[in-house]
């Protein structure tokens, strides 16, 4: 029979992951900011982790360089659609292909070596954090405190927002750096314990990103939600194998969890209108 | 009032506002304004008021000139800072973020203006000012879901919450009924005693009369007089507000219109029939309205913006499906019918949103007449194919026979000022020769002399034969053109009235019901 507890701990990295990036862009799209970039940001982190991690022999290093990476490309999105007025698309998918380019570049430079991983108690630790307390601190920071008023007020009106003496830019530069951090943790915990194993193979961590901006919208802008969202994504990408050995091929069950991304999307949304969850109106307005 | 041993809270000096592209705002205007004092700031629209009292709550920065609190020179950078100075701002359309609750927008002002309260302390400082100015509002209510008035009400709250010592009010009774704009004045007056200094801005002499100790006309940029109110003459401030050169026209105006034929002929031209159509928000806001329009006559539709008006004439228009109900133009039925089929019957329609609706910002004027006129008859258009030289031509006309102020058919639509784009919506509209013009608005935010001029052209076609159904929040303006004035209230036809008109009875049913 199936072992649903191991099932059900299965999931826990996928979840992870998908759980750090997905609030990192639902904090941003709170600010009205819309960062396509994730894919690339989430390869650059990975890349960047793979070989810091190599030559100074710590993992604690690797995730470090992974995030202020990960940043580092959040903040150039920052500069080129904030100062430089860019389509935010545009940017957006610029990044990807920038941050998945130089991901590539610095990873291959570890020739595949198998670097030093984090321990258990980090990899806990990053769990945790990223299924329990952050959905519980953005809730709190986004609907129940005054600042995340503040964050909001961008994405619903920006032009109303800078009338009422909202510092708009700053915020949105501070959005930027925790949709940079989150989203770096997130590679880099992907490098760590993803299919991969500690071990840089060109190529083969893609599709997270993109996955995460569908759990933003799946989880519907709010950080509950998200995590949810996270955990369901997570689970049927631990189920995949159970599936090939029910008889399924594997190019079905390997579409299956965006399958039901969208027909629980369809179903669900109906709902957080009920419940008052409201997504961002600039992320539709603009 | 002495105002000679109390130092001026607020003092603006030799403010002068350029806008980027050269448009003077504001010319050297220096004003002070007095604790426990109502000023008004009165002027025609455009006189630059409204840029004036921006600088002020630091929405836009003077190109020159100073702003001194209470004697000491400051800088606002951000709206913050003035609110950080106890300056707060009710704007002429409320600036609130929609998708918050009343709540949420109130702490997130009491956190910019520097006040260290919390969601708890916010929510009973509510209960207390309820309790005290009788602005009761539920606090859990998301904004979109309020009406005009109430929003106001917030805005005024937002003031009262930060403790503001000067409240600029821009032109708080738009949107107000006439019951709504005496609790209004009142609470001014009851702002000013409290020893709060209040600009409360309106182009209404009347209102300036009835609630200001000073009188402070503007005309053109510049301040053009100050007068207490014992001292206040009709005529003078009337002279002062257009200039005597404007008044000697405008009274020519009035007397030209005056000698237009009017008359009501048999057929009829709109007919619509216990008409339900669903706002935005899913419930009805339209509910059983039926009214006739014949030809040559100018049917006005009263009422308080947000009673339906609005899905009234979109549906009229037909960019909104009615649930159920008629509407029949020049006898055949488009309830259901595109507004394209508008077009082929020769219905005129100009909407409230000139830049958007009626014209496309960044295009041409050329372009704009093909798009406006494509599905009518008279459209420039041969098998499919524009005939952009007759679109020219059509441009040009449209320029020559309206005087529209523009550099000619090639310029961009959003380029012209407000009075110009409207007069070249309505030139466009009567190419068609329309049977029917159905018009939203069509003055709003327009000067005296442009909005005299389109009410002209209005009553011209009802002249030439078309009916027209005026549908305006300016109870004045519908007294002034219709024939016959039917009032809105919550989706209903409530009330009808012939000439001569009772003002009084069309506001009460405006407000009551």
């Amino acid at each position: 029979m199936v072992n649903v507890a191991a099932l059900l701990s299965q999931a826990l990295p996928y979840a992870t992951v998908y759980a750090l990036a997905a609030q990192g862009e639902l904090f941003l799209e709170r600010a009205g900011l819309f960062n396509l970039g994730l894919e690339g940001m989430i390869y650059l982190s990975a890349g960047v982790t793979a070989i810091i991690s190599l030559y100074t022999g710590s993992p604690v290093y690797g995730l470090l360089a992974g995030i202020v990476s990960s940043i580092v490309l959040a903040l150039l999105y920052g500069f080129f659609v904030i100062t430089l007025g860019a389509d935010q698309a545009v940017t957006g998918l610029s990044i990807v292909f920038l941050g998945i380019g130089l991901g590539d570049v610095v990873g291959r430079a570890t020739g595949g070596a198998v670097t030093p991983s984090i321990g258990i108690l980090a990899n806990d630790l990053i769990v945790v954090l990223a299924l329990l307390v952050l959905p519980i601190v953005l809730y709190f920071m986004l609907f129940r405190s005054w600042l995340g008023y503040v964050v909001r007020s961008l994405g619903e009106n920006v032009a109303t927002a800078r009338a009422l003496g909202v510092p708009v830019t700053l915020t949105r530069i501070a959005a930027l750096i925790i949709n940079g951090a989150l989203v770096g943790l997130a590679g880099s915990y992907l490098f760590f314990t993803g299919p991969l194993g500690s071990r840089w193979v060109s190529m083969s961590l893609l599709g997270w990103g993109w996955m995460s901006l569908g759990i933003v919208i799946l989880g519907y802008w709010h950080p509950v939600g998200v995590v949810a969202a996270s955990y369901l994504v997570g689970l049927l990408y631990a189920m995949r194998p159970l599936l090939e050995t029910v008889g399924i091929p594997s190019s079905i069950a390997d579409v299956t969890p965006y399958l039901v991304v969208i027909i629980a999307l369809a179903v669900i949304s109906a709902l957080y209108e009920k419940m008052n969850v409201k997504p961002p109106t600039a992320i539709w307005s603009r | 009032m002495n105002n000679g041993d109390k130092r001026p809270l607020l003092s603006l000096r030799n403010i002068t506002k350029i806008y980027p592209g050269g448009v003077v705002a504001n010319k050297d205007v220096s004003l002070d304004i007095y604790p426990g004092e109502v000023l008004a700031l009165l002027g025609e629209n455009g006189a630059g008021k409204t840029t004036l009292v921006s600088i002020a709550a630091g929405l836009i920065k003077p190109t020159e000139g100073q702003i001194l609190v209470r004697g000491e020179p400051v800088i606002f950078n951000s709206p913050r800072d003035a609110m950080r100075k106890g300056i707060a701002l009710v704007p002429q359309n409320p600036m609130l973020i929609d998708n918050f609750t009343v709540l949420e927008n109130l702490v997130l002002v009491s956190r910019l203006a520097g006040k260290r309260h919390g969601i708890r302390l916010v929510r009973k400082q509510l209960e207390d000012l309820e309790k005290k100015y009788g602005l009761s509002i539920n606090p859990s209510a998301y904004v979109w879901s309020l009406s005009f008035g109430e929003r106001q009400k917030v805005e005024i709250l937002k003031a009262l919450l930060i403790d503001a010592s000067i409240v600029l009010l821009d032109e708080p009774t738009t949107h107000l009924s006439p019951i709504e704009v005496d609790k209004l004045l009142s609470l001014t007056r009851q702002l000013a005693d409290e020893g709060r200094g209040v600009v409360f801005i309106t182009h209404r002499l009347s209102e300036a009369l009835r609630v200001a100790e000073r009188i402070a006309v503007m005309r053109r940029g510049r301040l053009v007089a100050i007068v207490s109110r014992k001292d206040a003459h009709v005529d003078q401030l009337l002279s002062y507000m257009f200039g005597e050169e404007r008044i000697k026209r405008l009274t020519e105006i009035v007397k030209r219109r005056r000698s237009l034929p009017r008359g009501v002929r048999k057929d009829i031209v709109l007919r619509v029939n216990d008409l339900w159509v669903r706002g935005p928000h899913g419930g009805f806001s339209v509910r059983g309205a039926s009214l006739e329009l014949r030809s040559a006559e100018v049917l006005g539709v009263a009422g308080i913006a947000g009673n339906g008006q609005r899905e009234f004439f979109e549906a009229l228009i037909g960019i909104r499906k009615p649930s159920r109900g008629m509407i029949s133009i020049c006898g055949t039925d488009v309830t259901f019918r595109d507004s394209s089929a508008r077009g082929r019957l020769g219905v005129g329609i100009i909407p409230e949103d000139r830049l958007g609706w009626a014209l496309v910002p960044g295009k041409s004027l050329v372009f704009n007449t093909v798009l406006g006129l494509y599905s009518s008859p008279k459209a420039p258009i041969r098998f499919s194919i524009v005939d952009w030289r007759a679109a020219r031509k059509m441009a040009e006309n449209i320029i020559r026979s309206l005087e529209v102020k523009a550099p000619g058919p090639d310029a961009n639509a959003e380029s012209l000022s407000g009075g110009n784009m409207q007069r070249f919506i309505v030139g466009r509209e009567l190419y068609k020769l329309p049977c029917l013009l159905l018009a939203m608005n069509p003055t709003s935010g327009l000067d005296v002399e442009a909005a005299e001029r389109i009410r002209d052209l209005l009553l011209e076609e009802a002249a030439r034969g078309a009916g027209i159904l005026l549908i305006s929040e300016d109870l004045d303006e519908l007294v002034e053109v219709s024939d016959r004035i039917v009032v809105m209230s919550r989706g209903r036809i409530v009330y009808e009235a012939h000439r001569p008109f009772n003002i009084d009875k069309i506001a009460e049913a405006m407000t009551v019901s």
